[in-house]
């Protein structure tokens, strides 16, 4: 990439750079490594990436997108606003929704107002997620408290009655629940009169999330049915939805190290396309529809690197492993999401600057959307105050900073083309030991992945513990441990009222019609846990069935999970 | 509560099946063993068995953890089985809670509440205590 003359010049001068540093007085160079743990030096040249091939670093829009996938700068068509909000009942989250979309909350910032679409990105609260309705016993206490609770189309007409449904993107976060809300969303729309084709939706598809943390409702096995289930139902007749997310946020919260979710993440959509072409998908008109949903550290060049490196791997693995051939097959859009692990409860105010360093980050590094979460996510769900912190600061970097006129700044860096090869590097070592260790599947039965988080999430802790790691305000300058800031909290009245309606809306349906539809699901769940990949397709159109007789998500997701998950004892 | 120093403490750690983010019970199982330790883990469907589990295990100390606000509603339960059975067990808390509820579980009988940040020397402490 450089001429002889470059890097013997360079020599030259980082000779004189080294004997000035060795004569200086206490000047000894200190040891520094990245989150990942990559030792780094003081000072980067192009001698640290003399062997790099141009066509790797590329330019912006061109494989292998190391340098992101726009040919225009975000200033034309702005990020997408991840922001999520979801508390109580849809009506408490669509009020704090319309809130913050009076300050300018849309699906992409910048737009011009009459192509503006707007952003549900809501989390079902843990009962909603799981399946149980609010009068199931597992659901005390739990109601509506930390996230949207979820049960009857009666919360559905609440939520979107007025509302412009084609024109609103649809997400719904419930890893082991998206076949119920989702079966039960379509058949809102339905009702409303809205074709199918006109929805927007991401899929959250996270199925496989066992092997990152405990909360999974299925063994492997059969988890792994549900995603090819997911992909083929909406690739017909659903051009607006991307059909399953490749996420790294979970994994990094676990614990993962940049470089580590890098590695697992890859693993982890190689195992999906594998698992789809089993049932009889094509990859090209799969993948182009996967989108990722990555973690942010505070380690700011160690995450543009990773998202760079990502790129460009995500390009070669599905150029050279799958043979797509479709640009958009290589092109993994991704909506980061800033760490919540990196904030602390001790001065929680200081949380706002970590979060917009994370943020800014994610534009540094052209990701697709910017996820700025509010800063008091570590004491407990947002107050409508930290949502609007959050949302201004997505604003203020957007409008205030003069960073998005200009695609991939930090390119031809010699650190960060340095550090993105790298990661790379590091990212297919770990690929390569988990072939060696028989793969995805294997590694993920046998909790290999688990215990490399674990390891990662303790040796964070400790050195943190130590004192090794600075967290200002926390371990090192405390002056006050007292956290005197407002703690927001949902009322428990919600638990009360939405008990007394998921209650009446079982009486008003008529039962022997729900029975026999849910009955029919059962029968076609049966079958995907005996007969697959046969049946792959089966599921799906019977859930809807279910919900146009009325069913709750409750109902729909304990059959799934008394089928092919551990049991349930829900009642409802 | 009666704990000899030549008894090794058993330990059980709980955490809700509907609760999420298990990084900090984790590695406070890791924590506690290298103190010394027997550590039970559970995952809990409802509340009602943790203090059915804390008895057939004999334990001396129960961990419970949460990320959610279910500690509002199973503490007290947990707290409430416990005397019933009259078994004396030292109950402490990690995870996100919120520190007006702090006072609160104290009050009810909690040995301790820790959060993200404690030092876990602190937590050796008050269940060595």
């Amino acid at each position: 990439m450089f001429t002889k003359k470059v890097l013997e010049k360079t020599t030259e001068m980082l000779k004189e750079w080294q004997e000035r540093v060795s004569s200086a007085e206490g000047a000894e160079i200190k040891d520094a490594a990245t989150a990942s743990g990559i030792p780094l030096k003081p000072v980067y040249t192009p001698r640290d990436i003399e062997d790099t091939d141009y066509e790797d670093i590329s330019i912006p829009g061109q494989f292998p997108y190391t340098r992101g996938f726009r040919h225009l700068p975000y200033t034309n068509d702005g990020w997408m606003m991840r922001q999520p909000v979801a508390l109580g009942s849809s009506k408490d989250t669509r009020e704090r929704m319309e809130y913050l979309e009076r300050l300018g909350w849309r699906l992409f910032i910048g737009q011009e107002e009459e192509n503006e679409l707007f952003i549900q990105n809501v989390a079902l609260d843990i009962p909603s997620q799981q399946g149980y309705d609010p009068d199931a016993p597992e659901a005390r206490g739990r109601v509506g408290q930390d996230g949207m609770s979820l049960s009857t189309m009666w919360d559905l007409d609440d939520f979107y009655e007025g509302r412009d449904l084609e024109r609103t993107e649809i997400f719904y976060a419930s890893p082991d629940g998206q076949l119920p809300c989702l079966a039960q969303f379509l058949v809102y729309a339905e009702k409303r009169g809205v074709p199918w084709e006109k929805l927007r939706f991401k899929v959250s598809n996270l199925w496989y999330h066992s092997w990152y943390w405990d909360a999974a409702g299925y063994p492997p096995k059969h988890a792994l049915k549900l995603g090819p289930e997911m992909i083929s139902f909406f690739l017909k007749g659903f051009p607006h939805a991307q059909v399953a997310s490749v996420t790294g946020y979970n994994p990094g919260e676990a614990g993962a190290t940049p470089v580590q979710e890098v590695a697992f993440t890859l693993a982890t959509a190689m195992f999906i396309t594998e698992e789809c072409v089993k049932v009889g998908l094509n990859p090209d008109d799969f993948v182009p529809r996967f989108y990722g949903h990555d973690h942010t550290n505070l380690d700011l060049f160690e995450t543009v690197a990773k998202f760079r490196a990502k790129r460009r791997m995500w390009a070669k693995i599905f150029r050279d492993k799958f043979g797509c051939q479709k640009p958009e097959s290589l092109r993994l859009r991704n909506f980061p999401q800033t760490g919540g692990s990196l904030l602390h409860r001790n001065e929680p105010e200081n949380n706002i600057i970590r979060v917009a360093i994370m943020a800014l980050a994610q534009v540094l590094a052209g990701a697709d959307g910017v996820w700025a979460a509010s800063y008091d996510e570590c004491l407990n769900i947002p107050s409508q105050k930290a949502a609007q912190i959050a949302l201004r600061t997505s604003q203020m970097l957007f409008y205030e900073t003069n960073i998005a006129n200009v695609i991939d700044p930090l390119g031809g860096s010699y650190y960060v083309e340095w550090m993105t090869n790298r990661v790379e590097g590091e990212a297919q070592k770990l690929l390569d030991e988990i072939e060696k260790r028989g793969g995805y599947l294997k590694c993920w039965e046998s909790g290999w992945f688990r215990s490399q988080l674990s390891k990662e999430a303790r040796r964070w802790q400790e050195s943190i513990e130590k004192g090794e790691r600075v967290v200002v305000g926390v371990n090192k300058f405390v002056v006050d441990e007292e956290d005197h800031s407002p703690m927001f909290r949902v009322s428990q009245d919600v638990e009360k009222e939405r008990i007394e309606r998921v209650i009446a809306f079982r009486a008003q349906r008529d039962n022997e019609k729900t029975t026999a539809a849910l009955d029919a699901l059962r029968a076609a769940v049966e079958r995907m846990k005996n007969e697959w990949p046969e049946s792959c397709g089966q599921v799906m159109p019977v859930m809807v069935d279910a919900f146009r007789a009325q069913c709750t998500i409750g109902e729909a997701q304990g059959i799934l999970k008394d089928v092919l998950g551990y049991g349930y004892t829900g009642h409802g | 509560m009666d704990m000899h120093d030549k008894k090794r403490i058993k330990v059980l750690l709980a955490k809700s099946d509907q609760d999420a983010h298990d990084r900090g019970i984790r590695y406070m199982a890791e924590i506690l063993q290298d103190a010394g330790m027997e550590v039970i883990f559970i995952r809990y469907r409802i509340c009602d068995q943790v203090a059915r589990v804390a008895l057939e295990e004999d334990v001396d100390v129960i961990g419970l953890s949460f990320y959610s606000s279910g500690y509002s509603y199973d503490v007290p339960v947990v707290l409430k089985q416990l005397k019933e059975k009259g078994k004396a067990v030292k109950v402490v808390i990690g995870g996100i809670i919120p520190s007006d509820e702090v006072p609160k579980l104290m009050e009810m009988g909690v040995s301790g509440v820790f959060g993200p940040d404690t030092p876990t020397q602190e937590v050796i402490k008050c269940i060595t205590a």
